[in-house]
């Protein structure tokens, strides 16, 4: 493990200084962030919002270690992500970070239980299945252990999402646009899911949306507009 | 995490998407197996049968007694031995008295093969035999009619004399230039000494002979090469000049390349099986390590699976070898009439040592890819479906291949021509697709047929996805069709060497008075003559005025003689108003009517004695001396079994001298008694029977077209595994944008044209590319290895194209039907 030493608080879960971020493409270099300096507390919620295009999608890979930014840091859970290689950074994902997207992304070969139990097997945890079923009955999943992503309905697929995103009792959990390919009703459910099981776990949430009713569920909000912070 | 492996590898198992790598390893492993078993077997079994041809598998052959403990040394090694001395003599008989070639052979003659005597002269029964008694002699079929003997007659060789016993049906190790040899005699090794005939300075071919394992006989050659003088020879079956030690040459040679193609072949199916498979996984792996997988876990996932596929594919392998051996073996061991040995382990080691190295090279590099896979990919996919091969894979890949090669051949040439031809043939095709892209591109925007549009457009837009799939196709294309057109010309060429009703007798020593009488009794009976080729015995006597020697062949050398180099013997002159079938001019003008005093002279004769077109040969015929000029070089195949001679001479020549006839010709089968009473009316003609010699040949020559038949049909297989692997993978690339143009609303009709022009495109570029890479090939081949002379094959122009836009385009749309067939919320669903 890195021993990347936090002159931070010690209730700042994630600190992003400077960061600026920029890409090559053949019209030049095109840039997608802008001088964001943001801190998220332990246990914070923290709504991502702003046209599309914006840059959400692009910063909320950064502050999860999955994409580097061109300039600046990012510190999670006490490790500063520059310092830290790919394997590093996985391993510090496994341990304190779960994720749900707009397009679901289960493993289709593998079952609903089977999905959900993946992080805590990767993580080694001895129970994986019986929490798995735990977590499926959580989002109202237990008849459907069994069933492949595509047997599943979309609204399904994200509660498999969230459950798999839960069972390694996560830090931080990034969620972006959890609900965007889903109808009103089912993108509600799962909305209500996301922070009723937040609000039990304590965990951190940062969430990417560009709907304000979902954002206004959100402790705080930051407004993003062509890769600068305009609102915090 | 071990569940978790197990687990995966069962979804996998479930969804097939390890079975064209399963299939690819199977296929590798049970040709391999078929290769170094079946046809290694069959081989073999031909090299054995053929060793009849020389009545044994090696002979030490010498004009001297050889000084060496050659029995001892058999006993020693348990080979068997038997001896021979061949010597020319006059034999006397019923006051008659003619030119015979004796071979006094002693009891273990012959080693192999069949030495078949008949107890009469015009029957058709014979008996196996092995030896001959003391006293006795068994004499060829002219024999009889020039002698004017029967079987239990006497007949004198020399001092001695013998019972004749027998007629001669068939003596295994007969020369192949049997028209022009005295015939034979043959007696006991023990008789000779009795004969007195055997002086110094006689005219002697001592023949050891030794038969027995393989391993002992290499050790035997081993032991003997060293001791042997420089006019002592060790020779086996193929390193005669008989059309025999060709044929299988060339085959042993083919099957080696076919084999190693089978192998490549596979090798490639792997490969593009096991990077379809990587292309399936890269979400799923960037998904894993989202979700914080670390790499060694990644490994153990994806490594467990192909070490578990690898090892299942081989025991499968194996297993389907060993069923299928069942019937193979026993079909070709019935049709060919020879007796398999057994296969042994080696092909089974060679067999899960190929499965283990293709399997694991050439899967290695695309895992490793997929290990490479960045989780941002879960977000975004930044160049498109497909990741593209970098530098170093593609050496890997042909330092594996090139490895793979050597291992196979042992051939240097061979490996650097695959090789060679393969890389020039990639660099064509990356420029040839880059310019039609680029000219595609420029064409597409004009384009009116919207499936075509979008095929143009998708063509150019994954322009490096679509080299290597190009490479795929090529590949498969190719390999394919240099073996199909190499087996076919062997194939053709033996066919035209033994062709259908070939003349299976000679007849010569006809008179000119006797000439329009056998015409006639022979058009009376239906039965065809060639040609009736006047026949003038000469001895070469100067070269441009200059005298040559006269000693015989293998005596001669430059250190030992002042003179010139001769012929070595009296050659056999003849006068053709066509080129003989398959000879070739090379130099000068052929002779016609109007040449005087010209002559056309065979390639080798005229190189080893240093002739050139212009030159002037004198020849001695009879007491009179005649000179001719050279107006052409020829080339001459040997391998024909028909009348051939060195020397021909234009026609006003032969006019000056009493010359007696050759002909040849095809009798049938129930036309034995016709020929018996002719010659017993024309009792000066000799005949010729070389049909037990044809039989012979045309057997082996069917044997060996089998078995490369065989290998054409595992390269088939294999090729078109890489090519199904091929089209499953560049499908593999197009899903996202049919699904999405399906999500949209575009027809199935569109899509499914969109995608046929695009694979018909592909498939006739690869098609094109591969033809034109496969006819390099073979003119190196041809050229290099095989020796057969160098020529364009125009149907692999066509069929190469044709072959590649069709099962391209079939296979491409067979399988974008599959998947237009759900409806597009299924198709979205599987799109996660
Ligand atoms: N690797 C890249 N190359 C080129 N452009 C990129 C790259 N990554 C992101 N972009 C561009 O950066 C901008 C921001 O992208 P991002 O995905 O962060 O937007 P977003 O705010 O998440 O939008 P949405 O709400 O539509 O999801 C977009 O215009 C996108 O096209
Ligand atoms: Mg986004």
């Amino acid at each position: 493990m890195p021993t990347t030493e936090s002159t931070l608080a010690p209730n700042i879960i994630i600190n992003a200084s400077g960061l600026n971020h920029h890409v090559a493409t053949h019209a030049g270099n095109l840039s997608l962030l802008n001088d964001i300096n943001l801190q998220i507390k332990q246990g914070e919620s923290l709504a991502i919002v702003g046209a599309s295009g914006s840059g959400k999608t692009t910063l909320l890979s950064i502050l999860a270690g999955l994409d580097s930014a061109s300039q600046g840091n990012v510190n999670l859970c006490g490790q500063n992500l520059e310092s830290l290689d790919e394997e590093q950074r996985a391993s510090l994902r496994r341990e304190n970070v779960g994720f749900i997207f707009q397009q679901f992304l289960l493993v289709p070969a593998l079952s609903a239980l089977e999905n959900v139990m993946l992080p805590a097997e990767l993580k080694g945890v001895a129970n994986a299945r019986q929490l798995a079923e735990q977590w499926l009955e959580k989002v109202g999943l237990a008849e459907r252990h069994d069933h492949y992503p595509n047997q599943l309905s979309g609204g399904e697929q994200q509660r498999v999402a969230i459950a798999r995103a839960f069972i390694s009792q996560p830090k931080v959990l990034f969620a972006d646009e959890p609900s965007a390919n889903l109808d009103n009703s089912n993108g509600q459910i799962i909305e209500d899911l996301l922070f009723e099981l937040n609000q039990q776990s304590g965990t951190t949430l940062v969430l990417v949306t560009h709907e304000l009713k979902l954002a206004e569920r959100c402790a705080r909000q930051i407004t993003l507009q062509a890769g600068r912070i305009i609102k915090q | 995490m071990k569940s978790l492996i197990w687990r995966l590898f069962r979804a996998e198992l479930r969804r097939g998407e390890l079975t064209i790598v399963a299939a690819a390893i199977v296929l590798a492993v049970s040709s391999v197996w078929l290769f170094t078993s079946i046809t290694d077997r069959m081989e073999q079994a031909i090299f054995n049968k053929s060793g009849d041809f020389i009545a044994a598998d090696r002979v030490v052959r010498s004009a001297h007694p050889v000084d060496l403990p050659l029995a001892e040394q058999a006993d020693d090694l348990e080979l068997d031995y038997a001896e021979q001395l061949l010597f020319p003599s006059m034999v006397y008989g019923n006051e008659n008295l003619v030119l015979a070639s004796v071979k006094a052979v002693s009891e273990q003659y012959p080693l192999k093969g069949s030495l078949r005597i008949s107890s009469d002269v015009a029957g058709s029964d014979a008996a196996q035999k092995q030896g001959i008694a003391v006293g006795e002699a068994w004499l060829a079929e002219r024999l009889f009619y020039q002698l004017k003997v029967d079987v239990g007659d006497a007949i004198e060789i020399g001092e001695a004399e013998f019972i004749i016993s027998g007629r001669i049906v068939n003596e295994p190790d007969a020369p192949f230039s049997v028209f022009m040899t005295a015939p034979r005699v043959i007696i006991n090794i023990n008789d000779v000494a009795k004969t007195e005939v055997v002086q110094p300075g006689s005219r002697l071919a001592y023949r050891y002979m030794f038969a027995g394992e393989k391993t002992n006989l290499a050790e035997f050659e081993n032991w003997v090469k060293p001791l042997l003088a420089d006019n002592q020879r060790l020779v086996n079956v193929s390193s005669g000049d008989s059309p025999l030690a060709g044929a299988l040459q060339k085959a042993q040679q083919f099957l080696l390349l076919a084999g190693l193609i089978g192998i490549l072949l596979a090798s490639a199916a792997i490969a593009v099986a096991s990077r379809l498979y990587c292309q399936r996984h890269y979400d799923t792996v960037a998904m894993f390590k989202v979700l914080g997988a670390s790499k060694p876990q990644i490994r153990a996932i994806y490594l467990g699976h192909f070490f578990a596929v690898i090892v299942a594919s081989i025991v499968i392998g194996v297993g389907v070898a060993f069923i299928v051996q069942w019937p193979v073996a026993n079909y070709v061991e019935s049709l060919l009439n020879i007796t398999l040995p057994s296969a042994g382990a080696s092909p089974y080691l060679m067999a899960i040592g190929s499965g283990l190295i293709c399997g694991i090279t050439f899967t290695l590099p695309t895992l490793i890819q997929l290990f490479d896979i960045a989780p941002m990919r879960v977000i975004r996919r930044d160049s498109d479906d497909g990741v593209v091969n970098p530098l170093w894979v593609g050496i890997w890949m042909l330092l594996s291949v090139f490895v793979l090669l050597l291992l196979y051949s042992g051939s240097l040439m061979l490996s650097l021509i695959l090789l060679g031809v393969g890389i020039a043939a990639v660099a064509l095709l990356l420029v040839i697709s880059q310019l039609l892209l680029w000219f595609g591109k420029k064409r597409a925007a004009s384009l009116r047929n919207l499936s075509l549009k979008i095929a143009v457009s998708s063509l150019y837009k994954r322009a490096k996805q679509n080299r290597v799939q190009l490479i795929g196709f090529t590949v498969a294309i190719k390999l394919a069709l240099v073996v199909w057109v190499i087996q076919q010309d062997l194939i053709s060429e033996w066919q035209q060497q033994l062709p259908e009703g070939a003349p299976n007798h000679f007849m010569y020593n006809i008179s000119e008075p006797q000439k329009p009488l056998i015409n006639a009794r022979f058009e009376n009976e239906n039965v065809e003559l060639t040609e009736m080729f006047p026949m003038l015995r000469g001895r070469l006597v100067s070269i441009n005025d200059e005298v040559v020697s006269q000693q015989r062949e293998g005596e001669y050398s430059e250190k030992n003689s002042s003179r010139r180099r001769g012929a070595g013997r009296e050659l056999n002159l003849s006068s053709v108003a066509n080129l003989p079938y398959r000879n070739a001019l090379l130099e000068g003008e052929w002779l016609n009517a109007s040449s005087v005093n010209e002559a056309s002279v065979e390639q080798d004769f005229a190189q080893r004695l240093n002739i050139t077109v212009g030159d002037k040969l004198g020849f001695m015929v009879g007491a009179s001396e005649i000179v001719v000029n050279v107006t052409s070089v020829r080339s001459v195949d040997w391998n024909t079994m028909q009348p051939n001679f060195y020397v021909l001479l234009s026609q006003d020549i032969l006019k000056d001298f009493p010359t007696g006839y050759l002909t040849s010709f095809n009798l049938p089968e129930n036309k034995s008694a016709w020929m018996a009473e002719t010659m017993a009316s024309f009792p000066t003609l000799v005949l010729i029977n070389v049909k037990a010699l044809i039989t012979q040949l045309s057997q082996v020559v069917d044997q060996v077209a089998l078995a490369l038949r065989l290998v054409l049909v595992v390269v088939l297989l294999a090729s078109s595994l890489v090519l199904y692997a091929q089209v499953q993978s560049s499908l593999e690339e197009r899903r996202q944008q049919t699904v999405i143009l399906r999500t949209l609303g575009a027809s199935a009709k569109l899509l499914r044209n969109a995608v046929i022009y695009e694979f018909v495109i592909l498939g006739f570029l690869a098609g094109f590319i591969a033809a034109s890479a496969a006819q390099t090939i073979l003119l190196l081949l041809q050229v290099m290895v095989f020796d057969i002379g160098a020529s364009i094959n125009w149907g692999l122009w066509l069929l190469g194209p044709v072959i590649g836009t069709l099962l391209v385009s079939v296979m491409g749309a067979g399988a974008t039907l599959r998947l237009l067939k759900q409806n597009s919320a299924q198709l979205v669903r599987n799109l996660n």
